[in-house]
């Protein structure tokens, strides 16, 4: 029986637009996978869907195996995008009522609230009104209400938006925690730093289609050009790169595209020819050069297996 | 589920100055009438004290005006003279001087008192001239046997009729100004939600209908506990007047009043939350409510100018369309006795409409409440209804 979230052939469309056009998504438990795409590509809806928020046209959404039933919802966590708290309800209150809401007894959603509101560092905190936090506070409380039943898929939409650094790296340790635990986690951000130091996989979508997947390490490996990063002692005057393009070059240091196929060991002895070499790296692209790369240049239609396949390849 | 939610609303509301403050001013309205009421009433059941000076002239009369009446408990004080009669209204010991033939009063007098003595005074003179004249008791009770006579208004105005109308036009106001007050709460709480986005949160959980169901019950609540408190109020201060004879359909339409006010309370509150669902900001609240408020406005206006003509055919037709008959049939009932096979039809339609509406309001509700952004019109939420999951 599969383990975890399976979403298969996901539609939805909004009159004329479609929103979400054949969206394959896995989540195993204990892993998270970060899901990409501009804004309006299709990531809220697909993560509504999920949750049974918007109804799909097509497509299966299956945990476990089973399909999602208000029960299985339950053990569903939620992150919306924007805040969605009542605002002139306390921070307590509030927390311990969804957690009613997900089914918890009195006791234990007061006892878990508890919990939740002091690991998100709030509980000096929990008698206040929500519209009394600053809006960092206030994703904190999210936070908390998204966690407070423990659940065992968790769907970020945007968890770190707005969030200073110390608060996101928080964040990301609850998340990591709560992957560790086995929990399933499904997030979106545009913060793709943190997304590749936290996601297993990554899938990116483009108006509402797949154009790429798989983990960020590998996404970042399969393109066709290489960073060549070269700084010298001393001023190297017109230096020239053995092939590919100078992106940047201020005399001492210089940072050039290569092709991924080059033999690397002639740039280097190209460079070393040139002076005495401080630093040297080859890197593949970053995940935020893939992702505009997969944006602008989306996998052509005719081969739609390739980039639905590509998530399960991974996980 | 649906108690978590019902409970929150409750709490909620509760805590807020709008609900504090709006049940202050009914508390105070309801108390400070029974109040009025009361001590207004309360002076007439207590007869009046007067003291009526008397000359040795005026003397003759003084047993027969010491009788008093119901409304006047006299007190006879002998006078020597008509100077030390004087004095005593001055010094306002007597409140006024009988010398036989005057009467003497500080000033012009209000009240009873006055035509009490003149009528006292003739009829103790009857008397004695009767006996003058040798006339027997008999005969001076023939003299002067009472012609009975009754009144009739042509506007059928009595004093039951001023009560019935009372409880009519009470009964109007309070389903109109509760059905509108607390329609607009849950619109409010609704818009609430939506703009808040924790309209995600929640649907996360539960189902459109669940939430939805949960917010009428809780508000209901409360609703129908501030207008019993209204009721009770009421009922209070019509008993504390127990000179005004209470028609017994009164009462008994205390009962139907509820009735028709839950039945009314679904109704118009699922139309209130679909018209509320429609948008997103609190500013557009005003002209999203419009089709809500507009039906409620028509049947008190209905009600209203019917005072007079309460067996109209306008009022009937209004008691059965359950748009306006939550605030149609109190009044009706209360004013023209309908047949009871009427009223039980009003009823049934009301309750049948509620559950449909319900229906429909949780439809347009669902496939409106995620729609964030300007106000969708209400004939395309209602074509969209069922598009939504």
């Amino acid at each position: 029986m599969a383990q975890g979230l399976e979403v298969r052939n996901l539609e939805r469309a909004f009159g004329n637009l479609r929103a979400v056009d054949r969206i394959d998504l896995t989540v195993k438990p204990g892993e998270t996978i970060g899901f990409l795409g501009s804004n309006g590509a299709g990531k809220t809806t697909t993560m509504r869907m999920i949750l049974n928020i918007v109804g799909p046209d097509a497509g299966t959404i299956r945990w476990n195996g089973q399909p999602v039933t208000g029960e299985v919802r339950k053990s569903f966590g939620y992150m919306p995008q924007e805040r969605g708290l009542y605002a002139r309800m306390g921070v307590l209150d509030q927390v311990v009522y969804f957690g009613r809401l997900a089914g918890l007894a009195k006791n234990d959603a007061k006892e878990r609230a508890d919990y939740w509101i002091a690991r998100v560092g709030l509980s000096d905190r929990r008698k206040d009104l929500v519209q009394e936090l600053s809006g960092g506070n206030q994703q904190r409380v999210q936070l908390a209400v998204s966690l407070v039943h423990d659940p065992d898929l968790l769907v970020l939409d945007e968890p770190f938006a707005g969030l200073d650094p110390i608060a996101a790296e928080s964040m990301q340790e609850i998340l990591a925690e709560r992957s560790a635990a086995g929990a399933s986690i499904l997030l979106s951000s545009h913060q793709l730093d943190l997304v590749e130091g936290l996601c297993d996989s990554v899938v990116i979508i483009s108006h509402g289609k797949q154009v790429a997947a798989g983990r960020p390490i590998d996404l970042r490996l399969d393109t066709p050009h290489r960073t060549l990063i070269v700084e010298w002692a001393n001023n190297v005057g017109d230096w020239q790169p053995l092939s590919g393009s100078v992106d940047a070059f201020t005399g001492t240091r210089a940072e050039v595209t290569i092709s991924a196929t080059d033999d690397i060991s002639n740039h280097i002895s190209h460079a070393l020819a040139a002076g005495p070499v401080v630093t040297l790296a080859v890197e593949p692209p970053t995940l935020a050069s893939v992702f505009s790369d997969s944006i602008m240049h989306p996998l052509s239609p005719e081969h739609p297996e390739q980039a639905s396949n590509a998530a399960e390849v991974v996980s | 589920m649906i108690w978590h939610i019902a409970k929150r609303e409750i709490l909620t509301r509760i805590q807020t100055r709008a609900f504090q403050v709006l049940t202050s001013i009914l508390l105070l309205a309801v108390v400070g009438s029974s109040i009025a009421i009361g001590t207004l009433t309360g002076g007439n059941d207590e007869a009046e004290q007067v003291r009526i000076g008397v000359t040795s002239n005026g003397v003759a009369f003084a047993d027969a005006l010491d009788v008093g009446t119901d409304d006047l408990d006299v007190t006879i004080v002998d006078v020597a003279n008509e100077a030390a009669g004087v004095t005593l209204i001055d010094s306002g010991e007597i409140e006024v001087l009988f010398t036989g033939d005057e009467l003497v009063w500080e000033s012009r007098p209000f009240g009873d008192t006055d035509v009490f003595i003149r009528t006292t005074v003739q009829q103790a003179a009857f008397g004695e001239r009767a006996s003058a004249l040798d006339l027997g008791t008999t005969e001076l009770g023939l003299l002067f046997e009472e012609v009975p006579i009754d009144e009739r208004f042509l506007d059928g105005e009595d004093d039951e009729q001023l009560v019935r109308i009372a409880a009519a036009v009470a009964s109007t106001l309070a389903t109109f100004f509760f059905l509108q007050v607390w329609g607009s709460f849950l619109m409010m709480g609704v818009i609430e939600e939506k703009s808040t986005r924790v309209v995600e949160v929640l649907l996360s959980h539960i189902t459109p209908r669940t939430l939805l169901t949960g917010k009428i019950i809780g508000l209901g609540v409360l609703a129908l506990g501030q207008l019993l408190i209204i009721v009770a109020g009421i009922a209070a201060g019509l008993l504390v007047v127990q000179d005004i004879e209470i028609p017994s359909g009164v009462w008994s339409s205390v009962p139907l009043l509820l009735v028709t006010f839950i039945l009314g309370y679904a109704f118009y509150a699922a139309l209130f939350a679909a018209v509320g669902s429609t948008v997103s900001r609190q500013e557009d609240a005003q002209t999203a409510q419009l089709p809500a408020i507009m039906p409620l406005i028509l049947g008190y206006g209905i009600a209203m100018s019917s005072i007079a003509n309460p067996d109209s055919i306008v009022v009937s037709i209004a008691s059965f369309i359950p748009f306006t008959s939550p605030v149609v049939l109190p009044f009706r009932v209360a004013l023209a006795d309908p047949p009871l096979w009427q009223v039980a039809l009003s009823l049934a339609i009301l309750a049948g409409s509620a559950p449909l509406m319900l229906r429909l309001a949780g439809q347009i509700y669902q496939s409106t409440l995620l729609n964030i952004g300007s106000r969708v019109p209400l004939g395309q939420a209602f074509k969209d209804r069922q598009t939504a999951r």
